[in-house]
């Protein structure tokens, strides 16, 4: 375990940058709308950004300090096992690892989302997740502790067990079988390779999207709407309609009033008005 | 190819049993009644017990699950009352196969050794917290939660070794 531990500590800071990654692209499928639009590993800690009332806002800092801990546990425990076929320990290791990494993303998933959530919640009173998607995310949460400690667990009885099962066997010189390895290193690798990938940076009316169902899910909140005025008139700017992005943000204003300049309104609108006149006069 | 041989069935089915009855005691482990009866009283059966250990060595004070030794506060909270890794432990000697003489076996040895080792986390933690609070965080999270998991396999391999062994083999008898 000291070993595993070790070996560790260099790997630490890339292995959460990976994670990290992997995570902006889970979210996506499991938090219906996204608003975590990046998540930037710095240390043992994970910075959260958004989309909520600005573009790339800040919306929290998750501790992963302690998320390498069931990693070594696992690792360790599978690994001190004494296995004597080689393809079963390359097999057991790239298994692990490949559970752990799995492992790692789901709980980094859920932290994420439960600190954003939080963070609007403190921030402006706002509503992220759906009544819903709030208690699947409470129990994911409470499961948290659970997983980290049964997963090294249910890693070293199989590995245990898998050590009883060749004895039972008695093939003292039977060829070793890498066929198990090989597909398990390969699976190790894909899932690796996939994770590093950019996660796709939402289109401007990706963002309207989501800007819009948080506007419905807080129908008091001023700021939610100058916001998602804010993304549709970015979004109309970007399609290369200037003078409707100011009028449909000249409209939010009118109606919200000054909101602490929620959603960067303020330097939308003077945007669309340069653009709108600059195409007025060609 | 070992996939279709019966150790290898015999493991897979152990593996589904031993997942299947973690999941079973987590859900009764959460039922209301049994969180009242099981939970709250070994919380504070704890703090009591860790007083107690812990009072020769010092000014101790215990209110419910509320613990000080020298004036470090902790609360025994659920998380630290030791019932998670027991259930893994009991599900993985119940999912094992071997005759019920050596499940009962580890039953018997295993619960009061995860005690101990879970009454070894809170005194030691208490301790080092009233001596070097500054390191108790990263003992009690990244220490202490990664030997409890560690020893209670350790038990359970144990077990295995010393229990089961000589009793059945997995693969020739279950």
């Amino acid at each position: 375990m000291a070993a595993v531990y070790l070996l560790w500590i260099p790997l630490r800071e890339p292995s959460l940058v990976l994670v990290a990654r992997a995570t902006e692209s889970v979210l996506s499928w499991v938090w219906s709308p996204p608003l975590v639009t990046s998540l930037e590993a710095a240390g043992e800690d994970v910075d959260i950004r958004g989309i909520l009332l600005q573009p790339g806002q800040w919306m929290g800092r998750w501790a992963a300090g302690n998320l390498p801990v069931f990693v070594i546990a696992s690792f360790g425990l599978a690994l001190a096992v004494p296995v004597r076929d080689r393809g079963v320990r390359v097999a057991l290791a790239a298994g692990t690892l490949l559970v752990c990494f799995v492992a790692m993303v789901a709980i980094s998933a859920v932290e994420v989302v439960v600190v954003s959530a939080s963070w609007a919640d403190r921030r402006a009173g706002l509503l992220l997740l759906s009544e819903s998607q709030r208690l699947f995310f409470v129990e994911a949460h409470g499961a948290i502790g659970v997983l980290q400690m049964l997963l090294p667990a249910t890693l070293a009885v199989l590995a245990y067990a898998m050590l009883w099962a060749q004895e039972g066997e008695a093939h003292e010189d039977a060829p070793v079988s890498w066929r198990p390895a090989v597909g398990l290193v390969l699976a190790l690798l894909t899932v690796v390779g996939v994770s590093a990938l950019p996660a796709p940076t939402p289109t401007s009316a990706e963002v309207v999207a989501r800007l819009s169902r948080t506007a419905e899910r807080n129908p008091a909140s001023a700021e939610v709407r100058l916001a998602l005025a804010a993304a549709e008139g970015r979004a109309l700017i970007a399609r290369g309609q200037p003078c409707e992005a100011r009028e449909r943000v000249d409209r939010a204003l009118h109606r919200e009033g000054p909101v602490g300049g929620a959603g960067g309104v303020d330097r939308v609108r003077r945007r669309a008005d340069r653009l709108c006149r600059r195409a007025a006069r060609g | 190819m070992p996939g279709s041989s019966k150790p290898t069935r015999d493991v897979i089915r152990f593996a589904i049993t031993f997942l299947v009855l973690v999941g079973v005691f987590r859900w009764v482990v959460s039922i209301d009644a049994i969180d009242h009866l099981l939970n709250e009283p070994l919380c504070t059966w704890i703090a009591q017990l860790s007083a107690a250990v812990l009072t020769p060595f010092g000014d101790v004070a215990l209110r419910g699950n509320r613990l000080a030794f020298d004036g470090f506060w902790v609360i025994v909270v659920e998380a630290c009352n030791g019932v998670l890794p027991t259930t893994i432990y009991l599900a993985a000697v119940l999912a094992f196969p071997t005759t019920w003489g050596a499940r009962l076996w580890g039953v018997a040895i295993g619960i009061p050794a995860i005690f101990i080792v879970n009454l070894t986390r809170v005194v030691s933690l208490l301790v080092l917290g009233a001596v070097w609070p500054a390191v108790f965080e990263q003992v009690h999270i990244y220490v202490w939660q990664t030997l409890v998991v560690a020893l209670s396999m350790g038990i359970w391999i144990f077990w295995a070794e010393y229990f089961v062994r000589p009793a059945a083999r997995l693969g020739a008898s279950t």
